[in-house]
């Protein structure tokens, strides 16, 4: 789908809890041709600060409105001021999104704590033609950062896993039945991944896992390299190239 | 992608940024996307190709370094430090049939350790036909050092050479490049520090934003005897302030990464210039050039 330029208005801004903002943009001409994955790079052209758009992961899609649930950090703390019925600009869709493999029908979805947002759409649209959907949410130190399951649809099987080895257990058992795997996370939680992948498959064949990579991105368009990454097959720009990858070219 | 006015306007919108060069390098209109804001020499989807003169690539080098790009914002702009510069054999390798096929032309920008690394990276593009001309930022050598580098990125080409001189000390700089350089970019992005909360860590680099352009026009006005063309870059927010680089001398303005918050910044800045040459009653751009000149 071609990348446009469309101004959004603000239909809800709202701080769920500290550090967790909620944001739905109604913007009819990009949010009908985002798929999950892809993002939207959102700047205020009323002022110069923040000068560079904010990028943001949709968690919820629809026909007309834009639905993100933000982790709020330094760059996006100024989306927490946005009143109901603001305009901002939005460029999108930006990247490259997950593609729902037509063959699978059961899909593990792994997320590394609230790093998994952007997974969001995906289980939405998958649990929307019905496959099987199995989540996994981690994190390396404590239950504080998962994922809650009430963000996931009532027909996605839920398992949380805390250390490095509760996933590699958890991996061990929800691989063996996955056709297909879908991933959010650090790289630490795709090291394991691909690991877990060569133990307990027989065959690791590419389009299996697709994983979302984050890096800052300045530009969002591939113009200023900024979000350069060096891949087993050379580097690539996440914000053009991704941010969606096949895992075997990740790890 | 639309066609810009341009295409029908009765004005002459082309400049040549290097006169006195064997070939020249004509541009059809007198607007480019710097380098930070064409990628290695693509201009991104959302802007009007028709608008743009030239891209100029990110910085290539000999041999790609290992050193990733980092950036922080600041209000009212950002300070980036791009990193390593790309292997210029690996972006040929993978931009070289896209430059067949992009209009407008690219003008590659050259970077290096040392004169003799330039000169390689300038040799491996030298029979590249697609790239129009090399752009080499200076400001990292005194200016003496400056030329004499220059002076061997000509040897080693014959493609028109474009410097980038610092924004503060312009003239010492024109002076010592002027019988080197086709044109001078004015200027290589002032250099800044500032602490980036995702990295944890400072930041030094470019600083690119709205605060820039006052330097560059100080700049324009400080170089308005240089004999050769001056090109705009830093800071250009507006269309308007793309007419006030051409009158205070600068034969064609270079956008920055302001195009990610305005992407039709090319296109309104293109249009803004032909409305200033028709409501001075010109019929040239080139008449426009350092018209309001101090």
């Amino acid at each position: 789908m071609p990348i446009r330029v469309a101004h959004a208005q603000v239909a809800e801004c709202r701080v769920l809890e500290p550090g967790l903002l909620w944001l739905r943009l109604r913007a009819p001409d990009v949010a009908a041709s985002l798929r999950p994955g892809q993002f939207i790079a959102v700047v205020d052209r009323e002022r110069l600060e923040p000068y560079l758009p904010t990028p943001l992961f949709p968690t919820h899609l629809s026909q007309d409105d834009i639905g993100c649930l933000v982790q709020v950090g330094e760059r996006e703390r100024w989306l927490t001021t946005l009143s109901e019925g603001r305009a901002v600009q939005i460029t999108g869709p930006l990247g490259n999104g997950f593609a729902l493999n037509g063959k699978g029908r059961n899909l593990l979805v792994v997320s590394e704590g609230m790093d998994g947002l952007p997974l969001l759409p995906l289980v939405q649209e998958a649990a929307g033609r019905r496959l099987e959907i199995s989540a996994l949410t981690w994190s390396p130190f404590s239950r504080a950062g998962l994922l809650p399951p009430g963000l996931l649809p009532s027909s996605a099987e839920y398992r949380s896993a805390v250390g490095t080895e509760a996933l590699a257990g958890a991996l061990d058992e929800t691989l063996r039945w996955a056709d297909a795997v879908y991933a959010a996370g650090s790289p630490a939680l795709y090291l394991a991944l691909a690991e877990a992948i060569q133990r307990v498959r027989l065959r690791y064949a590419r389009g299996f896992c697709q994983v979302l990579v984050r890096r800052a991105m300045a530009c969002g368009l591939g113009v200023c390299g900024q979000c350069r990454v060096r891949l087993k097959r050379g580097s690539a720009l996440v914000c053009t190239d991704g941010p969606v990858f096949d895992l075997r070219d990740v790890v | 992608m639309r066609m810009h006015e341009a295409v029908k306007s009765p004005i002459n919108l082309s400049v040549d940024l290097a006169p006195g060069h064997k070939v020249g390098l004509p541009l059809a209109v007198p607007i480019l996307l710097g380098c930070s804001a064409a990628g290695y020499g693509d201009s991104p989807d959302v802007v009007d190709a028709s608008a743009l003169g030239a891209v100029v690539t990110l910085p290539l080098a000999a041999r790609a370094g290992g050193a990733p790009p980092r950036f922080a914002p600041v209000p009212g702009g950002v300070v980036m430090d791009s990193g390593c510069p790309a292997a210029v054999r690996a972006v040929l390798r993978h931009q070289a049939e896209r430059w067949r096929r992009a209009n407008p032309p690219v003008i590659a920008h050259v970077a290096g350790d040392s004169p003799a690394d330039l000169a390689a990276c300038a040799e491996a593009l030298e029979e590249v036909r697609e790239v129009a001309a090399l752009e080499w930022r200076a400001d990292s050598l005194p200016p003496d050092e400056a030329a004499s580098t220059a002076a061997r990125l000509r040897a080693a080409s014959d493609k028109p050479l474009l410097v980038q001189v610092p924004l503060v000390g312009a003239l010492a700089y024109a002076e010592a490049l002027a019988g080197v350089a086709d044109a001078l970019v004015v200027g290589a992005p002032p250099q800044g520090t500032a602490w980036s909360a995702e990295e944890e860590g400072w930041v030094r680099g470019d600083v690119h934003g709205a605060g820039v352009f006052p330097l560059v026009l100080h700049a324009l006005h400080d170089l308005r005897e240089f004999p050769r063309p001056l090109v705009a870059f830093g800071g250009i927010q507006s269309p308007e302030q793309a007419v006030q680089a051409l009158l205070a001398g600068a034969s064609a303005v270079m956008l920055d990464i302001a195009i990610c918050r305005a992407p039709e910044l090319p296109s309104e800045a293109l249009a803004a210039i032909i409305r200033e040459v028709e409501n001075r009653a010109l019929d040239d751009v080139r008449q426009l050039v350092g018209r309001e000149a101090r």
